[in-house]
């Protein structure tokens, strides 16, 4: 049983293996005509190509042509069975009649120059050298930016390292807190403007209402600036603004300031310019001849400069720019149109410039911090005779009164400029009407009214004459 | 110069108020100018495609960056940084050959 099965088993196999063998014979068979005609296609082309490629080597050839003929013929004649032969114009000679005369018999090869294409498309990396030298500026700038932010901050530091116990022993109130303070080790400090601009508010002192310590340093941490400062050199300054209580001080106008700044001040400062037309050589005052003094009682002058301020102005008067004392101060001249509409608000402070030593100062700035107190203790205490106090209030109530008639006249012209431009909109409305009527007798008023304004005039004249 | 007696008020204590803008003293417009000479030329390298005034700009923009005070608006000078920027990348995506100095347009 066994042995009938696996002969069965056998038999199958067999029969399937067969089939397949069979299959695959059909299979090549369907494309055989095709790959025949495909062979002699070739052949064909490629008999084609050496004949025209080489044409001094068909002579050669032509010893074996009658071989390569009889092929072909032999091959024209199993093919023509199957279709006509569409190349069989190459084979007949009688096709190419006088062609191998006609075509030049050379040896040489056409010459052939080949342009040469450059392969780098891109520029190399070297062209770009400008590029590299603007990115290498801007990393310089940048690393001056980091490097000069935190010198401006270490001076900051520095200054409240070294002078903060002194205003600690004046002020109740020293420095800001919060975020973006710069502190030294108490967690009050430098409020930071800019990079280069700290601000410190202290408060709680007899004399003042307070004093704004404005730090101004060089813009360490602009690059430009830090080379314009080469060419023309600029000093870290320390501005100090007191403001000055209602009864801390008498009514006067006072500034000792440097020459070029003096000249500059009486420009542009409003009070300056008001009360004090005069400018005099710190000479005359017993103060150094680089300063100048402005000034609108002398006496008060007198009182302010005494023997220990114009010792330390000797000292020091390097470092100061300008002391401007005032009751009046209301910052620099305004423009004429903003003048006219309301009086400028005044207050009572004192303003110093302090010019600062190479790298944010050292010593120099105690005395100076000193001399700032002792000035405002001066100015308390200070009391002018009644005659120099009498003075100043004239001067400063006839101010007020040049002022209210600028205004009075600014208004009316205000006013007349108001009227002008309505009358002239009426008239263009009347213009714009068809009523020839209407237009008649507007004119008619109007030249009435003309008329009425000009008569008052000439009564007043007659009045004035007799 | 040494003061006598404690000098020390605390009620007359007062808080900071900032001094009127117009007692100020004269502010630093250097932020304002290279703000707006950064967006000038911006915009000239982006319309008229010059390299030298893209790159202009990104150097007024870090100048107005550095000289900007804390309180001035931060949105405008990120605004200048990128527009400066995307000037000095698009004119190079348009055309990618390298800026040739001032002085060789001369010579040529």
């Amino acid at each position: 049983m066994r042995w009938v099965l696996l002969s069965v088993f056998v038999l199958l196999c067999s029969t399937l293996v067969a089939h397949a063998f069979e299959d695959q014979a059909l299979e090549d068979d369907d494309f055989a005509e095709f790959e025949q005609f495909e062979a002699e296609d070739d052949e064909l082309i490629a008999d084609f190509a050496e004949d025209k490629e080489l044409p001094a080597s068909k002579p050669i050839k032509s010893a074996s042509q009658e071989q390569f003929e009889a092929n072909v013929e032999t091959e024209d004649e199993i093919l023509v069975e199957d279709e006509d032969n569409e190349f069989e114009h190459f084979q007949d000679p009688e096709e190419f009649e006088g062609f191998q005369d006609n075509t030049p018999r050379s040896s040489e090869q056409p010459k052939i120059t080949i342009s040469k294409v450059p392969i780098m498309i891109r520029p190399r990396w070297d062209a770009y050298w400008l590029e590299g030298i603007l990115c290498c500026l801007l990393a310089a700038y940048a690393l001056a930016y980091a490097v000069g932010r935190a010198k401006n901050t270490s001076i900051a530091t520095n200054f409240l390292k070294l002078h903060k116990p002194l205003l600690d022993d004046n002020f109740t109130l020293v420095g800001e807190t919060g975020s973006d303070v710069v502190t030294a080790s108490s967690d009050r400090g430098w409020r930071r403007e800019a990079e280069h601009c700290f601000t410190m508010w202290c408060s709680g002192r007899l004399c003042c209402e307070g004093m704004l310590l404005t730090l101004k340093l060089i813009k360490r941490q602009d690059l430009v600036h830090v080379l314009l400062g080469v060419v023309r050199p600029t000093p870290d300054t320390l501005l100090v603004r007191v403001e000055l209580g209602k009864d801390d001080s008498d009514p006067f106008v006072l500034c000792v300031a440097q020459k070029k700044i003096a000249t500059r001040l009486a420009k542009e400062m409003q009070d300056l310019s008001v009360f004090c037309p005069e400018r005099r050589a710190g000479d005359k005052h017993g103060l150094p001849g680089s300063l100048c003094v402005l000034s609108e009682a002398a006496e008060a002058t007198a009182a302010v400069l005494d023997a220990r301020v114009c010792t330390a102005l000797h000292h020091y008067h390097h470092h100061v720019q300008y002391i401007h004392i005032s009751d009046r101060y209301s910052g620099p001249k305004q423009m004429e149109e903003a003048a006219v509409t309301k009086p400028p608000d005044t207050e009572k402070v004192m303003l110093i410039s302090f010019a600062l030593g190479p790298d944010g100062g050292g010593d120099e700035v105690r005395p100076l911090l000193q001399l700032v107190f002792h000035l405002m203790d001066k100015i308390k205490r200070l009391r002018l005779s009644k005659e120099a106090l009498a003075k100043c209030e004239k001067r400063r109530q006839k101010v007020a009164e040049a002022w209210l008639r600028g205004a009075h006249a600014a208004r009316q012209e205000q006013a007349a400029a108001r009227r002008e431009e309505k009358r002239k909109l009426e008239k263009e409305r009347i213009l714009a009407e068809d009523d020839p009527e209407k237009q008649r007798r507007w004119e008619l008023k109007e030249q009435k009214r003309q008329q009425k304004r000009k008569t008052p005039k000439m009564k007043q004249l007659k009045v004035k004459a007799l | 110069m040494q003061l006598t007696s404690d000098p020390r008020r605390a009620d007359r204590e007062r808080r900071f108020k900032p001094p009127p803008p117009t007692s100020a003293p004269a502010e630093d417009l250097t932020t304002d100018y290279m703000n707006i000479l950064g967006m000038v030329f911006s915009m000239c390298g982006l319309m008229m495609r010059l390299k030298w005034c893209a790159w202009t700009a990104v150097f007024c923009s870090s100048i107005s960056f550095a000289n900007s005070r804390v309180s001035d608006d931060t949105k405008q000078i990120v605004s200048s940084f990128m527009l400066s920027i995307s000037a000095v990348v698009m004119s190079y995506l348009q055309n990618p050959a390298p800026m040739s100095p001032p002085w060789a347009a001369l010579t040529t």
